[in-house]
């Protein structure tokens, strides 16, 4: 079995290949996301930060309460496996089973204070310890050098901490992300699309970034570097602004993508990874 | 377009199948469809006095042409997926919701059918 990295708000796990992002809601402070197979869901994640008076007991006794909610019913045999597994953070693995078997997991970081739940679900009950282990195991939620790591469908970039998503589109083939510093005005956004090699065969990069931007386009620059090659201009915005944008695309030949990076701060300041070194 | 009575799973496994009354050249990179004109009296009359022609041609791309020519009865449509798939580096996701959308394209203008473990739809 493949294992790829999922990463969305700081928070990364390592998942089976074919599991993916099924749906996101809320932002960095509270939020969720899901993974799906293509017929279940398989993974859910969900965080916050709790109100001052919090106790960990009760928060398990709770969330023990709305797993048998959830179970429709259906009798719900939930196991407390360990409690205070974790080095830095306090919590508990469960493991319950009804008409599917599950693995949970609930943990306050000492750190950040942050509350992390983790649900990993196993329809077809096949080796779901292994999974859930190597799952658990993989979990990080914390910035790495000061940089958060996001990884989703076949985009996989690195953005600084303190950049904050402001928007996304996850649309099929071309996903955005746009983000904003915390202190400060500045915005960046990110753009991968698919099947760049059929999108470039009967128009060069530059057009295809001119058609895309909508023609607002001075100081172009073309450049190859490692077999990519890449198209550097600046831009304006539809916005009453009198400052012009940088931004750079390039196509992606091993990916077969195409990347467009905008915004009022250097482009440099997101990693992307645009293909995975064989 | 109506939606279809079935499951993510039996949708997976229908083979899709071409309308035997289409016909193309196989020899292009990008096919071109040659779709008959129906031949009923008050369409012939139409195009009897209006000059329309006898068919309508339908231009595929690239990756419409290379789903087109496996709607050949034997591939499912997880078939055509995985394929899609791997010939252009894409996600699960990304390979499913295209294809399945363009299939549903398809068939709404009867180019295809599916055929759901030997019923049509």
């Amino acid at each position: 079995m493949n294992w790829k990295l999922t990463g969305w708000e700081g928070i990364n796990l390592s998942v089976p290949e074919d599991w993916e992002l099924s749906s996101v809601d809320g932002n960095r402070e509270k939020g969720t996301f899901s993974l799906d197979d293509g017929y279940s869901i398989r993974v859910e994640v969900e965080w916050e930060y709790p109100k001052s008076t919090f106790s960990m007991e009760n928060l398990i006794e709770k969330y023990m309460k709305e797993l048998i909610k959830k179970g429709k019913n259906i009798k719900c045999n939930i196991v407390k496996i360990k409690t205070n597994f974790f080095a830095d953070k306090s919590g508990a693995i469960l493991h319950w089973k009804n008409h599917e078997e599950g693995y949970s997991s609930v943990s306050y970081c000492k750190k950040c204070g942050r509350v992390l739940f983790l649900r990993v679900y196993f329809p077809d009950k096949r080796r779901s310890k292994e999974i859930f282990t190597r799952i658990l195991n993989s979990l990080s939620e914390h910035p790495e050098q000061g940089r958060e790591t996001w990884a989703i469908y076949k985009l996989v970039f690195s953005a600084p901490e303190n950049l904050k998503r402001i928007s996304s589109s996850l649309k099929a083939g071309d996903i955005t992300f746009t983000f904003q510093e915390t202190q400060g005005k500045g915005e960046i956004s990110l753009s991968q699309i698919a099947l760049g090699n059929i999108l470039l065969k009967k128009q060069p990069l530059s057009a295809w970034t001119k058609e895309r931007m909508g023609g607002k386009i001075i100081e172009e620059k073309q450049e190859e570097r490692d077999n990519h090659s890449y198209f550097y201009f600046r831009y304006k915005k539809k916005t009453l602004s009198l400052a012009w944008e940088k931004g750079v695309s390039w196509y992606c030949p091993i990916s077969r993508r195409i990347f467009l990076v905008t915004g009022n701060t250097d482009p440099s300041l997101l990693k992307i990874y645009c293909h995975q070194e064989k | 377009m109506k939606k279809l009575p079935i499951d993510r799973k039996t949708l997976l496994s229908a083979k899709p199948l071409r309308n035997t009354l289409i016909t193309w050249d196989d020899n292009e990179e990008e096919l071109q469809l040659r779709v008959p004109m129906k031949q009923s009296k008050p369409s012939r009359l139409w195009r009897f006095l209006f000059g329309f022609p006898e068919q309508k041609n339908i231009h595929l791309d690239l990756l419409g042409s290379e789903v087109w020519k496996m709607c050949n009865g034997k591939n499912s449509v997880q078939d055509i997926v995985k394929s899609i798939q791997e010939r252009y580096n894409l996600s699960r996701k990304e390979a499913e919701v295209s294809t399945l959308e363009y299939l549903r394209k398809l068939m709404s203008k009867h180019l295809i059918g599916l055929n759901i473990t030997g019923r049509k739809i």
